[in-house]
């Protein structure tokens, strides 16, 4: 019995426990579910919190560093802008949240509901210094309460798409890469109560990429597109080009920049209150695939050749600096108390900081008289412009030149005007002396008109029928008088004589020196020799005749045809000189040995003497416009006996030079045309304050063209003054500078408004003043300058919304610190270093570039996104192609979720 | 006299214990192999899950846009999509490879010249343009995404033999939300996001 009950109980006791057992069993399986759910939930709460800051407004978030305590109000801009330099958008209220660290559904991300809640208790932001194997070294940690440990120096920088050192341009993601850690903890509630918890931390790899672009090789013209890509060398099939700006652009036709002599700055708005450095200079190359390699293409000093400097050579320091000093200041090429760029620069290895990104593509041509392009300008028939580039008319030269004049400098006002029927652009000699300001304006009566469409006035003087007067006091009766308003209306008689010769012997018949003399050619054919039977002096032999310009500002021409004898060389030089404001109508043409051979004359051109054939010599008196203006052609250089220099066919001519037009080229708006004249404003003197110009395109935009074929002008680096063909087109020295202006309201006489940097053009349209050379052919060298006054956004004197695109175009932009400038006072150096320092805003397509001095260009939006204006349709096929953003962000995945890139 | 030994009562007492004890032992062991049961079905039932989490993410992995069109592959019996691409032999295709496996599966390497039409839902005709239009939609109808819930919805559900239901939507942020129930206790068992490599790969 006792062992029966003994057996019941043990019975019971085995059963029981057995129950209990597997009631504990199943208890915990149920309990390891729920386990198993609230793991899930993390999880899945950090896969949330990280698809919502892989968002593209987001990304900014991915490498903050920022506390999570401010998540809510710090900047996350993100880096990326499209062609109108906007923002993908702000960050997102549900990112910024996350930041809080309260619980959210999973379902609805609502705080403090749901059965299935997470929150982001910690973030662990991390990358490692360029080139670092540890990607980890440096690191933020943060939480609710904000940043609880850091390590090292984390920044977003670390994560980012620069180059390896010394190595051409890649733009891998993946090299730089980081990481970003979310520790996030959940909860599963069931009726209201906490049923598990579980905290999971995860890390996901942060890769940089071009923005608007996927992972890939990002092209950017340093690597091969990726068809079939290599997996070594890109992460993702993305083979578009990354998205780059077209404001700064050189290396076409294999140029070169140049930075050492500039103390340069490069910077775009990017909005109303930042600004940023630019993202890139683009460098043209030669095909796909070539770098803009800083070995053929480098930055160079220009002083030491095309080597690359040795910047612990002695010879190239100043002073105390010389020799491998850390201050990398004074260069020798350079004013000695300027500071010359970085050690980078003057290694070669940047232009100060902005990358230059290599690309191939084919930018649209100009075109020119014989070739289509995009930018081009057609000529009307029979205008002024038209004729003076027809080649059958003096080779098509007559092209109008701006010398400096006189000790003030030279000035000029350009004024557009769309009051009138039709628009007109109109130009003044009587401009303010100081930059913005309004002394010595221009009137009224003062404007000439250089649109219009009428015909080219001639006045043709070939000496038929001429005869000669007394030769006590050479003077000719030419066939040729005012009188015949029609024929030779802008000649002037004197003492009804016409021409006169100026000659050192006063007497056209006395041996022994070289005369002045009306010789015949026969045929009843006439012409004017100087220098025959004798020697000249310099300066002292000439023929001379008045005219009247009155009203004629920029439009007159001078052109005749000059031969010589055998003895005649080069060194025999012929000059034009211009006298205005005469003492009396005679006086100036006339006059004995010494009296009015040199006083108070303007040399405007000087020809080298010819000896074999005759040569069109074609001078631009565009600077004239007096009623009483004298012309004569004079022996420039002395001679010695029989160099007799022969002149014949002496035009004065005067017509347009530009025109308006209802619509464009590349543009729907309209636009004042102007051919692109010498603008010379280095006075002779270097005691003389150089030439100052002021655009006014209040009535529309002003384009200058030098892109014909047979417009050889512009292939020295050197000014010849006065300037000649070879000149640079532009040249500014002595503190010279050239303004564009733009007031509201009707014209103005004074208008010193400068343009502001808002108003500008899309990239690839023209903008406010454009400067157009050719495609290809001889360099084009302009030396632009600019010397800005006043401070910040008040500046005056700086130059917003121009173009210059001159595909063999030396480029060079001059300021305070270049030679020939004054350097930057301190007050000026601030400005140069505020964020709206800037002295230009614009763009510069070019072969070469060279900034010189403290230059601080403000390049407005290029993006890439406005492709079709600024690339060739050739280079749109296939597989090259830009994404349309600019820019470098990240995306954030997860390894073990991503395979195996 | 008294006798010993046992009397007749005493077995029928043992006996009416026995079979009250053997009652409730047959119940606790009953409950016992209920309870076993529960615990191996509840196991199973997170296993399949499991399998079925991982089945859902393979499907995910094969979300592809490199054609232009977001699809997920087929794949043949090495592996590969069946779709067209470069290191296939198509010249033209705008997907670089068809190897899942390789970062130059998601998006498409170039414009594919042959493509002329405009690549609905989108407004271009260029393979690349057309993927980033389709990735910068987040929301619940995203082309991007859509595919992928109509093959995970095709999936069998619930698979044969298996205890739980699954639901998958796509949630903002290109990410789609599975969530299964466990079908023997009516409870939802757990809520999965997944989010596809092919959205690592946005622009």
């Amino acid at each position: 019995m006792l062992a029966g009950i003994l057996i019941i109980l043990a019975l019971v006791a085995g059963t029981v426990g057995l129950t209990v057992l597997t009631a504990n069993n199943l208890l915990g399986s149920r309990k390891q579910d729920t386990r198993s759910d609230a793991l899930s939930v993390a999880e899945a709460g950090a896969d949330q919190i990280i698809s919502v800051l892989n968002q593209t407004e987001n990304r900014k978030m991915l490498v903050s560093g920022q506390g999570m305590n401010q998540w809510s109000t710090a900047d996350f801009t993100s880096p990326c802008r499209d062609k109108d330099n906007n923002t993908p958008g702000a960050p997102t209220a549900t990112a910024r949240n996350f930041g809080d660290g309260k619980f959210r559904d999973l379902a609805t991300l609502a705080v403090n509901t749901g059965d299935r809640r997470f929150a982001l208790k910690s973030v662990t932001f991390s990358a490692g210094k360029e080139s670092a194997a540890d990607r980890r070294s440096e690191s933020i940690t943060t939480t609710p309460a904000g940043i609880t440990t850091t390590k090292g120096s984390f920044s977003s920088d670390l994560i980012n798409l620069q180059d390896p050192p010394d190595t051409p341009s890649t733009k891998l993601p993946g090299y730089n890469k980081g990481y970003i850690t979310l520790t996030v903890e959940s909860q599963v509630l069931k009726n209201g109560v906490v049923k598990s918890t579980a905290t999971v931390t995860r890390e996901f790899e942060v890769l940089p990429k071009c923005c608007g672009a996927s992972l890939g090789s990002g092209g950017s013209g340093g690597l091969a597109a990726s068809i079939g890509s290599d997996p070594t060398q890109s992460l993702g099939g993305e083979s578009r080009f990354c998205g780059v700006e077209f404001g700064m652009i050189a290396g076409l036709n294999g140029g070169t920049v140049w930075s050492n002599a500039a103390n340069d700055r490069f910077t775009k708005r990017v909005s109303s209150t930042k600004v940023t450095s630019i993202l890139n200079i683009l460098g043209i190359v030669a095909k796909d695939g070539d770098p803009f390699d800083r070995a053929s293409n480098r930055v160079v000093p220009n002083k030491f050749s095309t080597d690359v400097p040795d910047v612990c050579d002695p010879a190239r320091w100043f002073g105390s600096s010389k020799g491998c000093s850390s201050s990398w200041i004074g260069l020798a090429n350079a004013s000695p108390s300027a500071f010359y760029g970085t050690k980078d620069d003057i290694l070669g290895l940047s232009i100060s900081g902005i990358p230059i990104i290599p690309s191939a593509i084919t930018l649209p041509t100009i075109g020119s008289e014989v070739t289509a392009g995009k930018y081009a300008f057609v000529w009307s028939s029979g205008g002024g412009p038209a004729q003076r580039v027809d080649p059958s008319i003096d080779g098509g030269q007559r092209y109008p030149t701006l010398n400096p004049s006189g000790s003030g400098g030279f000035r000029f006002r350009f004024r557009t005007r769309n009051d009138t029927n039709p628009p007109r652009i109109e130009v003044c000699n009587a401009s303010p002396t100081t930059i913005g300001g309004t002394g010595f304006p221009c009137t009224n009566t003062d404007w000439t008109t250089i649109s219009g469409t009428a015909d080219t006035v001639e006045n043709l003087e070939d000496f038929k029928g001429m005869t000669g007067g007394s030769t006590a006091s050479t003077r000719y009766r030419s066939a040729y008088t005012n009188s015949t308003k029609n024929a030779h209306p802008n000649w002037v008689n004197v003492s009804n004589w016409q021409w006169y010769a100026l000659d050192r012997n006063n007497n056209d018949t006395n041996a022994g020196n070289g005369r002045v003399r009306l010789v015949s050619t026969g045929g009843g054919d006439n012409n004017i020799q100087i220098g025959v039977g004798g020697s000249m002096s310099a300066q002292q032999n000439a023929i001379c005749r008045p005219a009247d310009l009155s009203g004629n500002l920029g439009r007159a021409t001078l052109s005749f045809n000059q031969s010589g004898s055998a003895q005649v060389d080069a060194t025999d030089e012929l000059w034009v000189q211009v006298r205005t404001g005469s003492a009396s109508s005679t006086a100036q043409c006339t006059g004995s040995t010494g009296t009015n051979i040199t006083n108070s004359w303007v040399t405007v051109a000087k020809f080298p003497g010819v000896n074999s054939g005759t040569e069109t010599r074609v001078v631009s008196l565009a600077d004239y416009q007096d009623s009483d203006t004298r012309i004569r052609i004079i022996n420039g250089t002395a001679t010695g006996n029989n160099e007799t220099h022969y002149i014949d066919d002496i035009n004065l001519r005067l017509s347009d030079w530009c025109e308006y037009s209802a619509s464009s080229p590349a543009s729907a708006a309209p636009g004042f045309h102007c051919l692109g004249p010498i603008f010379n404003l280095d006075p002779d003197s270097s005691n003389l304050t150089g030439g100052f110009v002021t655009m006014d395109a209040s009535g529309g935009p002003i384009s200058f063209y030098y892109n014909r074929t047979d417009d050889l002008r512009g292939s020295s680096y050197s000014t010849a003054k006065p300037a000649n063909g070879s000149s640079p087109l532009i040249t500014i020295g002595s503190s010279a500078a050239i303004e564009l202006v733009k007031c509201a309201g009707g014209p103005s006489n004074t208008c010193s408004t400068p343009v502001p940097e808002t108003e500008v053009a899309l990239v690839g349209d023209p903008d406010n003043l454009n400067f157009f050379g050719r495609d290809s052919g001889s360099i084009q060298v302009v030396r632009f300058g600019i010397l800005p006054s006043g401070s910040g956004g008040s500046a005056t004197g700086r130059i917003a919304g121009a173009w210059f695109y001159m595909p063999v175009g030396y480029f060079e932009m001059r300021t305070f610190g270049c030679a020939g400038f004054p350097s930057a006072s301190a007050a000026q150096r601030a400005i140069f270093n505020s964020d709206d320092g800037w002295i230009f805003s614009g763009r510069i397509w070019t072969q070469s570039f060279k900034p010189c001095g403290d230059v601080h260009i403000r390049v407005p939006p290029s993006s890439a996104s406005n492709l079709g204006a600024v690339i060739a349709a050739s280079s749109l096929l296939d597989d090259i192609n830009f994404v349309p953003w600019v820019g470098e962000d990240w995306v954030a995945r997860s390894v073990t979720n991503s395979r195996p890139y | 006299m008294d006798a010993e030994g046992f009397t007749i009562v005493e077995p029928l007492i043992l006996f009416v214990v026995l079979l009250i004890v053997s009652s409730g032992t047959a119940v606790m062991i009953d409950s016992i192999n209920r309870n076993a049961t529960n615990s191996r079905l509840q196991i199973k039932v997170n296993e399949d899950i499991e399998s079925d989490i991982a089945t859902v993410r393979g499907v995910a992995d094969r979300l592809t846009c490199c054609s232009g069109t977001c699809v997920v592959a087929t794949l043949n019996a090495s592996g590969l999509a069946t779709f067209p691409s470069v290191d296939s032999g198509t010249a033209t295709s705008s997907c670089a490879t068809n190897n899942p496996r390789s970062g130059a599966f998601f998006f498409p390497t170039r414009d594919d010249i042959t493509t002329t039409g405009v690549i609905a839902p989108t407004t271009s005709a260029r393979e690349p343009d057309a993927v980033t239009q389709v990735c910068s939609d987040n929301t619940v109808t995203s082309p991007l995404m859509t595919p992928l819930l109509t093959a995970v919805n095709a999936l069998p559900n619930p698979p044969a033999g298996q205890n739980f239901s699954r639901a998958a939507a796509i949630q903002q942020g290109k990410v789609l939300r599975v969530t299964y129930t466990d079908t023997i206790n009516s409870t939802v068992a757990r809520v999965v996001n997944i989010v596809p490599p092919m959205a690592n790969f946005c622009t």
